[in-house]
């Protein structure tokens, strides 16, 4: 099967160094879910219980890691 | 508002190893804390150091909104807006499978705060707080006072409670050795 728009931003997101993604299912993002799912955890989902909750993880990302 | 519970959320996957703190007034829990202590309840297991220990400020107010019409615009406590709904997070935690600890006198700080820190999950410290001290800053404009006064001076019920607190603040600030 060939790689369709959805595949390809998971990649490209995990390619940037993304490691977890927080949401919430809904017909907006099922085909990023399906190409999360179909990634074999290149990319680990965490699942909130609002969407506005996911906003906040942006934390995560910017935290500084200690080395 | 209610960003704390997520943001601690996100350290523990981001720094699964060490502890996590959040201070959570009681209406931001009500707003989406409580839902998202499920999350928690969710995923702790997976944390390497359990510990996420959330302490909410609980005093059944807006609080921060209520002192802020209060010392902004001048106005009195507006209980229909502002009062919400009396809760037991520790009781809640606890019927999730996290931890739950009431804090109803400063006696019960200190050994609440060490059982949170020894605990083996995530911990949910339900600290009950008094309303009518005012979250006073180190300056206050003549402005701010003004607008207190006239607020104080149309206020409810509330009022005598809130002029006791505000003084018994203005008494520890100056007098607390720093």
């Amino acid at each position: 099967m060939s790689e369709n728009i959805s595949d390809f931003v998971v990649n490209r997101l995990s390619d940037w160094g993304v490691k977890r993604i927080y949401g919430y299912p809904g017909d907006g993002i099922n085909p990023l879910l399906a190409a999360l799912n179909r990634s074999n955890e290149l990319i680990d989902f965490v699942q909130v219980r609002h969407e506005v909750m996911a906003s906040p993880p942006d934390a995560d990302a910017i935290m500084p890691r200690r080395t | 508002m209610g960003c704390a519970l997520p943001y601690a959320i996100a350290a523990k996957f981001a720094f699964p190893e060490r502890p996590a703190f959040a201070f959570v007034g009681d209406g931001a829990m009500q707003m989406g804390g409580n839902a998202e202590l499920l999350t928690v309840a969710k995923y702790w297991k997976e944390w390497l150091d359990p510990r996420l220990i959330v302490l909410v400020l609980n005093n059944k107010d807006l609080n921060f909104v209520t002192w802020e019409m209060r010392t902004m615009e001048g106005d009195p406590k507006f209980e229909a807006s502002q009062d919400i709904p009396a809760f037991s997070y520790a009781d809640y935690a606890d019927s999730i499978g996290l931890k739950g600890i009431k804090i109803l006198t400063p006696e019960d700080i200190y050994p609440a705060l060490s059982a949170a820190l020894a605990a083996t999950s995530p911990v949910v410290l339900d600290c009950h707080v008094d309303p009518n001290v005012p979250p006073l800053t180190p300056t206050i404009t003549v402005e701010q006072t003004k607008n207190f006064v006239s607020a104080i001076a149309q206020e409810d019920e509330d009022a005598p409670k809130t002029v006791a607190g505000t003084f018994g603040q203005m008494f520890r600030n100056f007098f607390t050795p720093r």
